[in-house]
């Protein structure tokens, strides 16, 4: 039986570490096998080194850092495998929400808003990033990891951006953030790093070009559609007349018909200043009106919401002397594209309202 | 010495077993132990028992008690109440597994392929 001395332990220890096993509570295991291996031997067996190789040749090729490598594999087995069920639930729950979304809003059918919330919060904090883990242990190499975070970054920052958008909640800031890793930082990294390695040159030039034209495509979407959009406004418009037209079917049936003339008009007057960015206000000059329909001059703005509260006191005044019609509140309006629309609509509603009391 | 594969399979139930009936070891022990009672003909390497002892902790079968000798530590692994019941599993179910593979090699298996 040998004994060993401390700083032959110390040695085993440090050996230990240096040949690859960083696991604490595997180096104490290891320690201990290890001197007791070497104790067992008788006293004659040779010198510590050569005992102590024999030692480590127990544990055959693959030495001490395979012992942490079968860890490492047995400890991923066992907790990839559960990443990967709620990978694949979170998923599939966030495309189905998505797309159930995309065509409720659509369909301007309620239930909409909360589809597209849940639907993105799944995909940018669960799906997202359970990718991204198991992507990020796939690589081995440091840069790889490096490029792998960045996307899942941009990913992330990416798909919140788009929520924002889609809620009109403030926040273009994410986005903008977004778009420039993904083209400034990103893409390029990817691109060079794929196109250097001859076995992914093919796959990274796809992937990348791909992802290029779909995230050109989704910035041009992003920041030139207007806030409130063209389908929006016309299917408002339309809602909002055909509201009119069942109010006054009911109060002047007979002159009904010409209902549709009188608004007519108005709606395409209304419909070409959408398109051309340009609101229905004499005084404005058509540079302080931005492309989503917002006034910008601060001293127009007063006049314009002067002139809307003026309408809507007109309207209401008018309003009082009929029956099935719905008081207007002043929250109705404001400096907003929305108010804007509202007031166009308000405006169109007031031109029937007066055009079918002068027909009556 | 049997094929490795053939001691994967089978190296959890044999650390739950010699931890059944022994109380607590420490891995070297365990290696010892299963060297001695097959005479040699299983090995229990350590790149397996290592991984598969720290899997069995994780899992809440085993626990650890850690014996200060001299400059090291020394980690006695035993079962715990989970650990007891899971092992009384795994071997009714190596025992069932044992006989079918009777009824399914037969006695003879070997002299009838070789």
């Amino acid at each position: 039986m040998r004994s060993l001395t401390e700083e032959q332990i110390d040695f085993i220890r440090e050996d230990i570490r240096r040949r690859g096993v960083f696991t604490e509570s595997l180096q104490e295991d290891l320690l201990d096998h290890i001197c007791c291996f070497i104790e067992e031997q008788p006293d004659d067996a040779g010198p510590f080194g050569d005992v102590y190789r024999r030692a480590l040749d127990a544990f055959g090729a693959q030495g001490l850092g395979g012992v942490q490598d079968e860890l490492l594999s047995v400890f991923n087995h066992k907790y990839l495998k559960p990443m990967k069920k709620l990978m694949y639930i979170s998923g599939a729950f966030a495309s189905i929400a998505l797309l159930a979304g995309a065509f409720f809003k659509i369909q301007h059918w309620p239930g909409a808003g909360i589809l597209l919330v849940s639907g993105t919060l799944v995909l940018t904090f669960f799906f997202l990033p359970f990718i991204f883990y198991l992507q990020f242990k796939e690589q081995t190499e440091k840069k790889g990891k490096v490029i792998t975070a960045i996307g899942m970054l941009t990913a992330i920052m990416l798909c919140a951006g788009a929520l924002f958008k889609i809620m009109h909640w403030p926040g273009t800031i994410v986005m903008i953030v977004g778009f420039a890793l993904l083209f400034v930082v990103f893409l390029p990294l990817y691109l060079i790093n794929g196109i250097r390695n001859p076995l992914t040159k093919l796959t990274s030039m796809s992937n990348g070009f791909l992802v290029a034209c779909i995230g050109g495509n989704m910035m041009l979407l992003s920041f030139r559609q207007p806030s409130f959009s063209m389908t929006e406004s016309n299917a408002l418009i339309s809602r909002k007349q055909e509201s009119l037209h069942n109010v006054l079917q009911k109060q002047w049936e007979s002159r009904a018909a010409t209902l549709p003339v009188a608004c007519g008009d108005a709606v395409k007057t209304f419909r070409d200043s959408c398109e051309a960015a340009l609101f229905l206000f004499p005084q404005a000059n058509p540079q302080d009106i931005v492309g989503d329909g917002a006034l910008t001059d601060p001293e127009l703005l007063p006049q314009f919401n002067q002139r809307i509260r003026a309408d809507i006191n007109a309207l209401n005044a008018a309003m009082q002397q009929q029956n099935g019609w719905q008081k207007i509140e002043p929250s109705d309006y404001g400096s907003t594209v929305q108010g804007n629309l509202r007031f166009e609509i308000l405006q169109l509603e007031c031109d029937a309202y007066l055009r079918a009391s002068a027909l009556k | 010495m049997y094929s490795s594969e053939l001691i994967r399979g089978t190296l959890k139930t044999i650390v739950l077993k010699l931890l059944k009936e022994e109380g607590k070891m420490y891995g070297y022990e365990i290696t010892q132990k299963v060297k001695d009672l097959t005479a040699g003909k299983i090995q229990i390497t350590e790149g397996a028992l290592y991984p598969t002892l720290h899997s069995l902790e994780a899992e809440g079968f085993v626990t650890t008690e850690t014996v200060h000798i001299g400059r090291r530590v020394r980690k006695y692994y035993k079962l715990t109440t989970d650990g007891r019941a899971t092992a009384r599993k795994k071997l009714s179910e190596m025992a069932d597994f044992l006989g079918t593979m009777r009824i399914l090699f037969g006695s003879d298996a070997g002299m009838k392929h070789a």
